[in-house]
């Protein structure tokens, strides 16, 4: 339970989740991360220490650069296939609703 | 004693059943709110659901049609990011529309195996699926 708390602490701040999500769509430095959420890079790097420590984000050395990107089995203890499902299907059938409304205007 | 866990949910939409079955049905409306697909409603025929691949996943989901009653019941098995389930919706008349239940069932505890490789790809199909449960559990 201790992973799992460690989890719930990190994402807990607006910050850190923002980061984590761009992190889910590639690899990138600390550089990088600090110039695209325009906060100072040792908060950055505080913040990517506290998601390494919960062992969602994994660093990478590449030369003089370092690169974190999510850690494959980050939020393993946190969600499984069915949550993941229903957020799905919820918001595929608003789509659906969305799409009836418009067969109606095209059939009439 | 199953070990297996169902997903089961409930919508109310305001129009007939009728309709709704062609949305469910019609390659060109699934299209439009849930993926492409080679949907053809013959019992026992292999089909796909097709998003744009990713760097993680080759976008496809694959099916094959098991039950359907028009325009009552529709069954198929739904097989993506290895992990292998049954997707069922069934459509009740209500007073002014429908009654859509979808069910997917057949999720195994051994399924979560397939999480760590799959959860970038399944990003990229859910879209907004990560920030709402990170907002769940925050």
């Amino acid at each position: 339970m201790d992973e799992t708390n460690a989890i719930f602490r990190a994402l807990a701040d607006p910050s850190r989740r923002a980061i984590f999500e761009r992190l889910t769509q590639g690899e990138l430095s600390v550089k990088e991360l600090t110039a695209s959420f325009h906060i100072s890079q040792p908060a950055v790097s505080q913040h990517l220490a506290t998601l390494s420590k919960a062992a969602l984000v994994v660093k990478q050395r590449d030369g003089r650069k370092t690169f974190y990107r999510v850690a494959p089995e980050g939020l393993r203890p946190l969600v499984d296939w069915i949550t993941r499902y229903r957020a799905f299907w919820t918001e595929r059938v608003d789509a659906l609703q969305t799409l009836l409304e418009e067969i109606d205007e095209i059939d009439e | 004693m199953t070990e297996d866990r169902d997903l089961v949910l409930t919508f109310e939409l305001s129009h007939a059943p009728e309709k709704v079955w062609r949305a469910l049905t019609e390659p060109a409306l699934l299209a439009r709110w849930l993926m492409k697909t080679n949907l053809e409603l013959t019992v026992g025929n292999p089909f796909q659901f097709q998003m744009d691949p990713t760097e993680y996943w080759d976008g496809t989901v694959h099916c094959e049609l098991l039950e359907i009653d028009e325009p009552r019941l529709l069954r198929y098995s739904w097989r993506a990011l290895g992990v292998d389930t049954v997707v069922a919706w069934t459509l009740e008349p209500t007073g002014g529309g429908t009654l859509l239940t979808l069910a997917q069932t057949g999720f195994k505890p051994d399924h979560k195996q397939a999480f760590a490789g799959a959860r970038m790809a399944w990003n990229d199909m859910a879209g907004e699926a990560l920030p709402k449960v990170l907002a769940d559990i925050a």
